[in-house]
């Protein structure tokens, strides 16, 4: 087993949240409508607000999802089926570990159940070139079927979790790569980088999250609102 | 974690994961329109992929319409990396964080997309090819780049660019599309087809969950375990 201890802590996390979220009731209630509103990509200026509160962006956080935009890309990119790829870690199998108090999410997404946990093993741990070790959690309105992808979860609708061994991929790196077009706000006591995605090819535009703790980076892919985006990563830290 | 708790878990999970090997279905070729001709390990996890196009001479329909040879790796976290060649009409995707230009040929254009965290982006400044050109060996791979851990992207053997995406490894594929009419000459032919798994060495292309996408215009010819034409 080549995750490192503060992979460990975290899949534990995630493993105990998996039990509480699967037994959670399934709906959809809460998932902002993508009916009405017209979304707006985060304004350019970076804030840093509290990171235990909503930031203050410019917009309106909690506008859902409204646009028309055809993906318009020059490659359809085509993803792995989720239960198939990696490993699939149940609240079954969890049951059976020794797991730490968890440290969250403790605010499910939208209110949706966790439906599928998978782990990827990784590589070489410390090596300059190696390949993370990756859990990704996936809450969906639906259950996840055994070919179901990415783009099937978050249109669901879905929310995506990915914890890595780090690399390096914090809010820094994230702002290096896209620019202006990443809001910096606060998760707990951590800098993340909020972007509003292009849209993919399932027509679907979502608002990204990404972190890293310094042993773990983070991402999180919401298809509902910035404000829910912020609510789930912050409840990772705060009470 | 305890190690050995862990690797309890990771056993348990993988008697539970094997119910799902073997399945094959269309669910994830997911395309936008009809043209395209994909073939993916769906069940396969690789940091790394190689292939040498043979490609064929064609004609883009009109100004407004692209044929594209791309190799992929998708990601779990939604974001992409991919590596081809390009004729035709460029990018225009208002998000994005960088466009590809219009080439209208008749030399191929070798370039670069992908998703980085959430945007889309293209770039094609990294020369042509010849219109029939043969033995252009193309790699995407995982690792060290310019000093830090991303995506590499070599041509016939030179590194051309290196890509920080959210994600260190996925599906790979390998196919052909046109974009904007269908049909349109869509021919080419990947061989010596290879991906690198996880902890391992380049690898001849995975066929236990290998998973054939074809559009209503397009077809895949399996020549043989790592050689295949897409074509019309």
């Amino acid at each position: 087993m080549r995750g490192s201890s503060a992979l460990g802590l975290a899949v534990s996390s995630l493993l105990v949240i998996g039990c509480t979220g699967s037994a959670a009731p399934s709906g959809a209630g809460g998932v902002a409508s993508g009916a009405v509103g017209v979304a707006s990509d985060p304004p350019r200026a970076a804030t840093v607000a509290s990171g235990c509160s909503l930031p203050s962006l410019g917009f309106d956080l909690s506008v859902a999802n409204d646009d028309a935009a055809k993906y318009a890309g020059r490659s359809v990119p085509v993803y792995p089926q989720i239960l198939s790829t990696g490993v699939q870690i149940s609240s079954a199998d969890a049951a059976g570990l020794s797991v730490k108090p968890p440290r969250l999410p403790q605010h499910q997404p939208a209110g949706l159940p966790l439906q599928a946990l998978t782990w990827q093993e990784g590589e070489a741990p410390g090596a300059a070139s190696a390949t993370p070790a990756t859990l990704t959690a996936y809450y969906s309105a639906k259950p996840i079927g055994p070919q179901d992808t990415f783009l099937d979860v978050v249109a669901a609708p879905g929310v995506v979790l990915t914890m890595a061994e780090a690399t390096g991929i914090d809010a820094d790196r994230v702002l290096q790569t896209v620019g202006d077009r990443a809001d910096i706000i606060d998760v707990g006591p951590y800098k993340a980088a909020l972007t509003h995605s292009s849209t993919y090819a399932n027509g679907v535009r979502t608002f990204n999250l990404y972190w890293s703790d310094g042993a773990v980076d983070y991402g999180l892919v919401v298809n509902s609102s910035a404000k829910e985006a912020i609510e789930t990563a912050q409840s990772i830290y705060c009470p | 974690m305890n190690p050995r708790v862990m690797r309890r878990a990771f056993c348990i999970a993988l008697v539970v994961s094997l119910g799902f090997a073997g399945q094959v279905s269309a669910a994830s070729c997911y395309y936008p329109n009809n043209g395209a001709a994909v073939v993916l390990a769906s069940q396969a996890v690789a940091k790394g992929l190689q292939a040498r196009q043979e490609l064929t001479a064609a004609t883009p329909h009109s100004a407004s319409t692209a044929i594209v040879h791309p190799l992929q790796i998708g990601m779990a976290s939604g974001d992409f990396v991919g590596w081809g060649t390009a004729m035709g009409v460029g990018t225009n995707d208002p998000n994005a964080l960088s466009d590809c230009p219009d080439n209208p040929g008749p030399r191929w254009a070798i370039y670069v997309d992908g998703i980085a965290f959430g945007y889309y982006f293209c770039r094609q400044s990294y020369g042509s090819t010849d219109p029939a050109a043969t033995s252009q060996d193309a790699e995407i791979i995982h690792g060290t780049c310019n000093g830090a851990t991303q995506w590499t992207f070599k041509w016939n053997g030179t590194v051309k660019t290196c890509e920080t995406v959210s994600g260190a490894g996925g599906t790979p594929s390998v196919g052909a599309e046109s974009i904007g009419y269908d049909p349109q000459n869509v021919d080419i032919r990947d061989h010596r087809l290879t991906y690198r798994i996880l902890g391992g060495t380049w690898t001849d292309w995975y066929s236990g969950g290998e998973q054939t996408c074809t559009g209503s215009y397009y077809s895949v010819t399996k020549n043989s375990a790592t050689d295949f034409r897409f074509h019309d």
